[in-house]
């Protein structure tokens, strides 16, 4: 057990090695100077040369990638070109809206996936059953910022219900996260009901039938911590996939998250903000995958002594 | 195995069929299912058919010159001149979304064939010669998918600057991954095989190995990753479109038609709803026909 | 043996014309066709017969665990003097695992990989004997011991992925016996495991059951299993009965064509041949059976009469009642019939 988080943990640090290597690439061959991006026009050389060594540009590229490293993991992400504000203090800031509005999204989409999952399972074949897997093959093909947008139209304007922008009442949460969740409610019953349906087929679902246990039990502890395996892995990579989908939804609402913040960097072409943003959140991402690859240990015991030993 | 299988068919013939009983009422049971879905699989093909049909045959198929101002006749709702209305610039929606399919389509299918040779090579490679250029090419693998995807083809459209042709190469690059990942694994173990030792044995290049013997082998697989990846290509155009990164107007694009709409959701919603309604369809479409395909060639692959 | 003896002792459980089908898109198809038999305490019944001949649908129908699309049609199951297809599901959830027990075919599947050995052995001494986790939990180690594994404590703690296929198949044992029940119902429990290992299993359930005085209900494809641990037969064949008797009479002296093939097929040390007969074709597709004797197409003996379904012919004496559903036996077929 131990022996395989370590080497989990190793390769966890070799990604966000690489992570750290491609943000600063990518970062590093956009197009255009962010000197003079940053200064006016007109600037004079000196001052142009004076900024460039104040911000190490005119060190080579291999010593700045390693001075970038060296700060970013102090926390140091450098300061915005516009606001001069850290980096880090910004994404901070913005990173707890964007938390508040991701687990909202994130608890909805697990406890309804999870339970329209196992119920489409078991009435399978049903009405309610197509309705589910019909709805869900509409969940996941519909753009997360359409729904967030229709969502505006009916609830927010037709009937009025919530605000359609900001976050200066706690309900202006709702539909921000009701379209947040969706795709997600609608990926994790698909993986729910395939994984339950394969599970209650197996042998030990007859053999704990076989032993007079209630319907109740037998679902519960004999085929759902099973079913759960395929849904941690789904679980994770979605944590990642929906901090990335916040940021359309931010956008959407006008929620001044990370994800707006990165959109308006971009626009503004702001690099150590989205430098920083884009780190930051890649960096959530792979812990995530170490978390539920841990967990996994936990819930499926073939794991945890396989690769124990 | 030899020996084994004689004391089978000795015992009349019915040792190793145990539970062919249970097994027999599971294949009932999947081939009626499988019947049921096959017309909504059919159902899908025929609306891709069409909606391909519309992308090539655009000009002869949309009402109205797509780019067409009209500023007198802007922002009209639906009527008879106009069938799903008209936009901020007076231009006719149908035809926009008309002529949307062929970004729509094009970027779906080209990225995924981008991604799908870079990845099919790299795997191959990976899976064929092992040792250092495994490890280099897993970790490569690793590196890439450690980005949200989202995330990373924003990273790349802001680096590459919008237009359609970075849209192809940005999401190619989202999506090797998948590929590699699936060859590697299966040109390692196909690589074991009699027949690609046979082969080896007779003196066989090694490129000769993994193209005529190793990957033919993996072609089913593939064919239903690339209808798979397609839907969320699109997906992912649209969003990258929505948020100003993409396809570049006065291009219609589904994605950044919805953007252009939004602003006018309060008087005039229906600008904003067909376009994602084009985009549900065809997006529903290939997954449907990509799960039928998956489930008819290889029901390997699990989602 | 000497339990088959005593005549007119009232039978532990009785099955009473089990009718069981499976709802299909083409019709219903019946894998189980008017089926009886009655085992008394201390008996084992052997049932044999090839896959899909409705064995196994046999045992789960006494357990009333026909899953969808499969209906017990018609029948009766009579245990202690109730027909247990009358009870409500919870009453026969009160039967399983506490009175009638079931072992299955695939030890590798048939544990449930998340939980422990110990867990999974507790929990029908929890359910039926109202034990404490702690109790039941001293129980199940007590079992695992009793079914001879090495280090109960520690095995208990265990995952069944770290045990052996035939070390699960005794933990499906300790499992299935540890509410002492009445009927043990053994499903093919030996076909996934190696020879050596079969033996001791089998030893292993002949000798609990005459500590236990359980009634044992051993269903297999494999005559050697059969010899050696039943009291008496049944044969099966396409969902219906063809032949019953003790075990002896049936293995030495087998009446039905069908009963006659399946012992050619078995390799034997005393007999010195090359070539092992086969019986020629196939098991029929339940949704199409022939027309009349449901062997017929594949019976060497196969005439004209053979078009129209057989009687059952009984009373050729031997310690259990003895039956075959063949028309050798019947006064139609002439007088050469080599009976």
């Amino acid at each position: 057990m131990g022996a395989y988080i370590l080497k989990r943990l190793a390769q966890t640090f070799v990604v966000l090695w690489g992570v750290s290597l491609v943000t600063f690439i990518l970062m590093n061959v956009v197009p255009g100077d962010p000197v003079l991006l940053m200064l006016e026009r007109r600037a004079r050389p000196e001052d142009v040369a004076r900024v460039r060594h104040e911000m190490g540009l005119d060190k080579p590229r291999a010593v700045q990638y390693f001075e970038f490293v060296a700060k970013a993991v102090r926390l140091d992400l450098g300061r915005s070109y516009f606001t001069k504000e850290p980096v880090t203090t910004a994404l901070t800031r913005r990173f707890g809206v964007t938390v508040r509005l991701a687990s909202l999204a994130y608890a909805i989409a697990l406890l309804l996936g999870i339970s329209m999952g196992v119920a489409a399972a078991l009435k399978r074949g049903s009405a309610f059953d197509s309705l589910i897997t019909g709805g869900a093959a509409l969940g996941i093909s519909a753009p997360v910022f359409w729904v967030a947008i229709l969502l505006q139209i009916v609830f927010g304007l037709r009937l009025a219900w919530f605000p359609i922008s900001g976050i200066r009442s706690p309900g202006s949460f709702v539909l921000p996260a009701a379209a947040l969740g969706i795709r997600y409610i609608a990926s994790i019953s698909r993986v729910t009901r395939t994984s339950m349906l394969e599970v209650i087929s197996q042998d030990y679902i007859r053999t704990a039938r076989a032993k007079g246990l209630a319907e109740k039990t037998v679902i519960l502890k004999h085929a759902l911590k099973n079913a759960l395996i395929p849904i941690i892995t789904l679980a994770g990579t979605e944590l990642g996939n929906l901090l990335a989908g916040s940021m359309l939804t931010e956008w959407v609402f006008a929620i001044p998250g990370m994800g707006k913040q990165m959109v308006d960097s971009i626009l503004m072409r702001d690099l150590p903000m989205l430098q920083g943003t884009v780190l930051y959140v890649a960096v959530i991402f792979v812990m995530s995958n170490l978390v539920v690859d841990i967990s996994y240990a936990f819930i499926d015991p073939r794991i945890r002594y396989s690769h124990g030993d | 195995m030899a020996t084994e299988g004689a004391g089978l068919g000795a015992a009349g013939g019915f040792a190793g069929q145990e539970d062919a009983e249970a097994r027999s009422r599971g294949f009932w049971a999947d081939s009626m299912s499988r019947l049921a879905e096959n017309r909504l699989v059919l159902a899908a093909a025929l609306i891709l058919a069409v909606l391909v049909a519309v992308a090539i045959f655009a000009p002869s198929v949309a009402p109205y010159d797509p780019a067409k101002q009209s500023l007198a006749e802007s922002l009209q709702g639906p009527g008879a001149r106009h069938l799903l209305g008209t936009d901020e610039m007076g231009r006719d929606i149908l035809s926009r979304i008309i002529y949307g399919t062929r970004i729509s389509l094009s970027v779906g299918i080209v990225s995924q064939i981008i991604a799908c040779c870079v990845g099919v090579c790299l795997g191959a490679l990976a899976g064929f010669y092992g040792g250092f250029t495994d490890t280099l090419i897993s970790r490569a693998i690793e590196i890439f998918s450690a980005f949200p995807e989202l995330l990373f083809a924003i990273g790349i459209m802001f680096v590459l600057g919008p237009g359609v042709i970075n849209v192809f190469i940005a999401l190619g690059l989202l999506s090797w991954t998948r590929y590699a990942r699936l060859v590697r694994g299966q040109v390692m173990q196909l690589r074991e095989m009699e027949y690609a030792q046979a082969c080896v044995a007779c003196g066989g290049s090694n490129a000769r190995v993994i193209l005529r013997h190793l990957l033919p082998n993996c072609f089913s697989t593939i064919i239903v990753l690339v209808t798979l990846g397609i839907p969320g290509a699109i997906l992912m155009e649209a969003s990258l479109s929505y948020i100003g990164l993409g396809v570049q107007p006065p291009t219609a694009s589904w994605g950044q038609m919805i953007s252009a709409a939004q602003q006018y959701i309060s008087f005039y919603p229906y600008y904003s709803i067909a376009p994602g309604i084009a985009i549900i369809v065809t997006v529903l479409a290939f997954n449907i026909f990509g799960d039928g395909l998956r489930d008819a060639l290889d029901p390997r692959i699990r989602e | 043996m000497d339990t088959l003896a005593v005549q007119g002792v009232p039978s532990l459980l009785s099955v009473r014309n089990l009718r069981v089908s499976f709802n299909m898109k083409r019709g219903a198809v019946r894998a189980v066709d008017d089926v009886s038999f009655e085992v008394s305490r201390g008996e084992t019944l052997g049932i044999v017969g090839e896959s899909g001949c409705g064995k196994s649908v046999t045992a789960l129908s006494i357990m009333r665990l026909i899953a969808e699309p499969g209906r017990i049609e018609g029948g009766q199951i009579r245990y202690g003097g109730v027909n247990l297809l009358d009870l409500s599901m919870r009453e026969m959830r009160g039967i399983r695992g506490n009175k009638i027990a079931m072992i299955f075919q695939e030890p590798m599947t048939s544990l449930n990989p998340v939980l422990t050995i110990g867990s999974q052995i507790s929990e029908a001494l929890r359910l039926h004997e109202g034990l404490g986790r702690r109790e039941a939990l001293d129980r199940a180690v007590e079992m695992l011991s009793v079914v001879n594994i090495p280090m109960p404590e520690k095995r208990a703690r265990e995952y069944p992925h770290q045990l052996s296929g035939g070390m699960r198949q005794r933990v499906m044992i300790a499992m299935a016996l540890c509410c002492k029940p009445d009927v043990l119902i053994c499903d093919e429990p030996t076909t996934a495991l190696d020879v050596t290992i079969q033996a001791q299993i089998i030893s292993l359930i002949e000798d609990l059951k005459v500590r236990t005085g359980a009634a044992v209900i051993m269903i297999t494809h494999d005559l050697g299993v059969i010899s050696e641990i039943a009291d008496k037969v049944i044969v099966m064949y396409a969902g219906k009965i063809i032949e019953e008797g003790g075990k002896t009479d049936v293995l030495t002296n087998p009446l039905h064509p069908y009963t006659e093939g399946l012992l050619n097929a078995v390799p034997r040390i005393d007999r010195d041949s090359d070539e092992l007969s086969v019986i020629p074709g196939m098991v029929p597709n339940l949704a199409f059976l022939p027309e009349g004797c449901r062997f017929r197409p594949r019976c060497r003996y196969a005439r004209e009469i053979c078009r129209s379904a057989p009687v059952k012919a009984s009373g050729f004496g031997g310690i259990a009642p003895r039956g075959v559903s063949c028309w050798k036996f019947q006064p139609a077929w002439g007088g050469e019939a080599d009976v």
